[in-house]
């Protein structure tokens, strides 16, 4: 008992800190500083065009809620999330119930609809602001499958121009959530389905009663990432429409960066801020669950 | 026994149409960037009438500067990715074992930093007062704190089951921490460092936002994503450029995708996946 303790002391000593010290001291200046010099920043009227900086109060924030533009960039963010993760989940779930066993085919499809998330963002972005365009690939096909020219303008319209962003940032991550919720399905014992099968289950009763309760791991990670992921859209607005038409498609991201080009630090930080708390809020909960399950492992 | 035939063939008819969803923007892509720039000003799925393949990508290459950026983008995700492996690995020794308060603490902070996006400005800022703005070292040291947290998480949770006893026998044997680091547990973790590895290699490469703030002042430094960006601002009625721009900063990562296609899967969903 004794000899085992003092072993477990040297294994300890085996692990000395330092070994942590690189990460944590670059971890510390380039990431956890600037988080915490930005509560102060988003209180000063920090600008390009003067030396130095006065602290103003809650005047940042007063601009944010009388423009409007906390209320308007969160919500517009909500609507690209929930559209993305909504459309991303549902198509990903179907496709992986159609692919989830192993075959040199499915293999194939599977390959074929995770290609569009290792290319970057910017590709697509500029790849879909063609296809979209009212003569573009999209309204041909269109129009030959119905009657009269489609002149559809997908990336005009103040009012679903999100949701077609949105759509085109499902398209890119949809084999990518597809891959997560194969692997939970081919976790599911395959006793269990057999077991159902037999007691005469259809195919939406197995997808409901069986399949869904048992890929819950993989469906709350699935929704998790993509929830965070679309929070922090950037690229594909960016490049898609600059957050157009007017303001109908500006999201934390862009506007922050905007502001930032404008030369108005303070205030693009106040708005830096308000996202980092917004989103750490969205996920707490969710993180708190991750961690727990490193330490228990 | 013949109706599940027709169904297992009517599932592959509708996969088939639902991949044509993938398969046509790849063959706008790639067709629209062979031709000439009169028949690109709107880019269709038709054959060109005119094949300019060499032109245009030579004109692309040479104007975008592909050939820097290329060497840009190469240098950048590959020192950042080795570095954050580096590093990640040396804390997760620490963190897979210890348990005492201030270790658990920082490996939170490090969670942290998978959810919560950075502060860009006030981080921009810093850099150009610490004289890094616009430096590889700068871009290389930023990426380096954010994206280390994935990393971290998914070495740490794979340190928690490299066996104690593995390392106690080299401890009676002598070993140094430096030994039990390199020589047992190293060897032991290569299969989580290399889909940490490939995770953090198709994350840096594709970057857009970091470098729009930390490189964008330098045309010299540009990536490969921000020279695609730079020439789509200045050739805007160029399709048949910008396409074959597209293809080219696209080419690097789907070749690798093709060969080592089972690995990536698993480096990007790494997060996802293995906790």
């Amino acid at each position: 008992m004794f000899k085992r303790k003092k072993i477990h002391d040297t294994v300890d000593k085996i692990h000395p800190m330092y070994f942590a010290i690189p990460a944590i001291v670059v971890y510390s200046i380039f990431f956890l500083f600037p988080i915490i010099i930005n509560f102060g920043t988003a209180f000063t009227d920090w600008n390009t065009y003067q030396s130095g900086f006065n602290f103003t109060g809650l005047e940042n924030f007063k601009k944010l809620i009388e423009y409007g533009d906390i209320f308007r960039v969160t919500k517009t963010t909500i609507l690209f999330t929930i559209t993305a993760v909504v459309l991303q989940n549902v198509i990903a779930f179907f496709l992986a119930l159609a692919l989830e066993k192993a075959s040199k085919l499915n293999n194939f499809f599977r390959a074929l609809f995770f290609a569009p998330a290792v290319i970057a963002i910017v590709v697509w972005g500029y790849l879909f602001q063609t296809i979209l365009h009212p003569k573009g690939v999209l309204n041909s096909l269109l129009s030959s499958l119905v009657p009269g020219d489609v002149t559809f303008v997908w990336l005009g319209s103040v009012d679903f121009t999100i949701f077609v962003v949105a759509g085109a940032n499902a398209w890119m991550w949809t084999g990518f959530t597809m891959m997560i919720y194969i692997a939970a399905m081919n976790s599911i014992p395959e006793q269990i389905i057999e077991a159902a099968r037999i007691d005469g289950l259809g195919y939406f009763g197995m997808i409901r009663r069986i399949i869904i309760p048992l890929i819950i791991p993989g469906l709350t990670v699935n929704i998790i990432i993509s929830i965070i992921g679309s929070l922090k859209v950037f690229d594909m607005i960016m490049v898609m429409t600059k957050g157009g038409p007017g303001k109908a498609t500006e999201v934390f991201n862009t506007w922050i960066y905007e502001t930032y080009g404008q030369g108005l630090l303070g205030y693009a930080s106040s708005m830096n801020i308000f996202m980092i708390i917004f989103i750490s809020a969205i996920a707490f909960p969710i993180y708190l669950q991750m961690s727990k399950r490193v330490v228990e492992a | 026994m013949r109706r599940n035939r027709t169904v297992q063939v009517s599932k592959y008819i509708i996969i088939a149409v639902v991949s044509l969803l993938i398969i046509i923007p790849f063959w706008d892509m790639a067709i629209n960037s062979f031709k000439t720039q009169e028949e690109s000003t709107i880019p269709s799925l038709s054959l060109p009438t005119k094949w300019q393949i060499v032109e245009n990508y030579e004109t692309v290459i040479v104007k975008g500067k592909l050939v820097r950026s290329f060497f840009n983008s190469l240098l950048i995700t590959g020192a950042s990715s080795l570095l954050i492996i580096v590093v990640s690995t040396m804390a997760a020794f620490v963190f897979g074992r210890r348990r005492e308060k201030g270790v658990r603490t920082w490996f939170f902070l490090f969670l942290l930093g998978i959810i919560t996006p950075p502060s860009l400005i006030v981080s921009t800022l810093m850099l150009k007062y610490m004289g890094l703005l616009g430096t590889y070292q700068g871009m290389i040291l930023y990426y380096i704190a954010t994206f280390s947290p994935l990393p971290i998480f998914i070495l740490t949770g794979f340190m928690a089951t490299v066996p104690r006893e593995i390392e106690e026998a080299a401890v009676i044997d002598g070993a140094s921490p430096m030994g039990v680091f390199l020589r047992v547990v190293l060897p032991l973790m290569k299969p989580a460092i290399a889909t940490a590895f490939i995770y953090t290699v198709l994350k840096i490469w594709n970057d857009f936002l970091f470098p729009m703030y930390i490189l964008a002042g330098d045309t010299k430094k540009y990536t490969m994503i921000l020279s695609l960006f730079f020439f789509k601002g200045q050739f805007y009625t160029a399709w048949n450029l910008v396409f074959a721009d597209l293809i080219l900063v696209s080419l690097p990562v789907l070749v690798v995708f093709i060969f080592a296609q089972r690995s990536i899967v698993k480096g990007l969903t790494a997060g996802a996946l293995k906790g």
